[in-house]
């Protein structure tokens, strides 16, 4: 079995829109608010019949040296590049996101549940991500 | 002679005049910029060994007498295509910019770098002005960096280093300059962009997909309210969700770029006509 995990997307002022399961680092399959429906649905859509373009640096030769060019690739989502495609999609497009470990959800939801200030409920997950959850979960 | 080019610009040239005065001195240093038409650059006259499997966007060129920087953008065939484009526009911008400034000031020879640890440190520099903060004060920048280091699956700690360490080296590279200013002016150039953009990408979309008049202005008065009488600037075209419109409206008004999936959200209601 692969490493499962979920990349959970926030908005810019860091509200959650909804969560994409990882299967390694493909996309195994997204759950969307309404608001990350109406944010996302139709790039998802897109995603999922044309991949997703990405720039990659790559080294290359040409007659003047050895340079660095910007290439475009269409990164499909059940491809394992997929994920950090997306993650670069999201920041540059001012989204946020977060990965957790599958077994670190309960907790995240019990997060969101706190009245406490979106960045507050932002760290704390951050601190969920870096404790030994699936030691816990297990 | 070094030259920032705009192949198939969809930017205005007083766009890119405001850009580059913005823009950090070691990134622009010795560059001019170029659009497509004034410089007619010959894209095609780079051997690029290596690369046929993938579009070059663009290209840092080594060389004491030719260096450039050439943004190869794609051939638009619409509006539409030609927006989703400016609203990446910023950050790739940015990433290739970093990428040359780092490269001009010597910095460790980056040519000569692994290609992952070059790229690890460009993006790392660029995120520093590509990031968005909610205002341009210190703290404001430094929060959505570490937040942004974070998310990248680096720990608190590590984040804060990072970002200690990434004041160090812009501060090497220029002393005087004023990051989060600069961070914080950037974004709101990008928001100027892709709000000129998406109001003339909306413009065009109604006025190619509905060929009766009256429908016509019921569409753009329910799409840009501005003007109307106040009980009339929340009502929403029937055709579009009270969603779509409260996302486009945004778009419109603010040019986040998060919201660019709202201008899919009216292509769809206007092909459903």
């Amino acid at each position: 079995m692969t490493n499962q995990a979920c990349l959970i997307i926030f908005n810019p002022e860091l509200l959650p829109l909804g969560e994409m399961a990882l299967e390694g680092s493909a996309c195994d399959q997204i759950n969307l608010s309404q608001e990350g429906e109406t944010l996302l649905g139709a790039h998802i859509a897109e995603w999922q019949t044309q991949g997703l373009a990405c720039q990659r640096p790559s080294l290359i030769k040409t007659n003047e040296g050895t340079g660095c060019a910007f290439c475009n690739e269409q990164i499909k989502m059940n491809s394992q590049d997929f994920a950090q495609a997306f993650r670069s999609w999201l920041e540059d497009h001012g989204f946020s996101h977060l990965t957790l470990p599958l077994g670190a959800m309960v907790a995240f939801s019990e997060i969101q549940r706190m009245a406490i200030d979106p960045q507050k409920k932002y760290e704390l997950a951050l601190m969920l991500r870096d404790l030994p959850v699936h030691k816990l979960a297990g | 002679m070094r030259i920032l080019g705009f192949e198939k610009s969809p930017f205005a040239k007083t766009e890119i005049t405001r850009l580059f005065d913005i823009l950090p001195g070691f990134m622009t240093d010795g560059l001019e910029s170029l659009t497509y038409q004034e410089g007619n650059l010959p894209a095609g006259q780079y051997n690029l060994r290596g690369i046929d499997h993938a579009q070059v966007r663009s290209l840092v060129l080594p060389g004491e007498d030719a260096k450039k920087v050439l943004i190869i953008s794609p051939v638009h065939a619409s509006e539409h295509e030609k927006f989703f484009y400016a609203a990446r526009f910023l950050p790739d911008l940015l990433r290739v910019l970093t990428l040359h400034g780092l490269a001009d000031a010597g910095e460790d020879a980056v040519h000569d770098l692994p290609g992952e640890e070059m790229s690890h440190k460009t993006e790392i520099l660029s995120q520093a002005f590509s990031i968005k903060s909610l205002d341009d004060t210190q703290e404001a920048w430094r929060v959505a960096l570490i937040n942004r280091f974070c998310s990248r699956g680096f720990s608190m700690d590590q984040a804060r280093a990072l970002c200690r360490d990434v004041e160090d080296v812009l501060s090497e590279l220029e002393p005087e300059l004023d990051v989060p200013a600069a961070a914080y002016d950037l974004n709101r150039w990008h928001q100027a962009v892709i709000k000129r953009l998406a109001r003339a990408t909306a413009r065009d979309m109604i006025n190619s997909n509905v060929e009766d008049k009256h429908a016509r202005a019921s569409w753009l008065r329910s799409v840009f309210p501005e003007g109307q009488e106040s009980n009339l600037e929340q009502s929403s075209h029937p055709a579009l969700s009270v969603e779509v419109t409260d996302h486009l409206r945004a778009l419109l008004e603010d040019g986040q770029a998060h919201r660019v999936a709202s201008l899919h959200g009216l292509a769809q209601a206007l092909q459903d006509i």
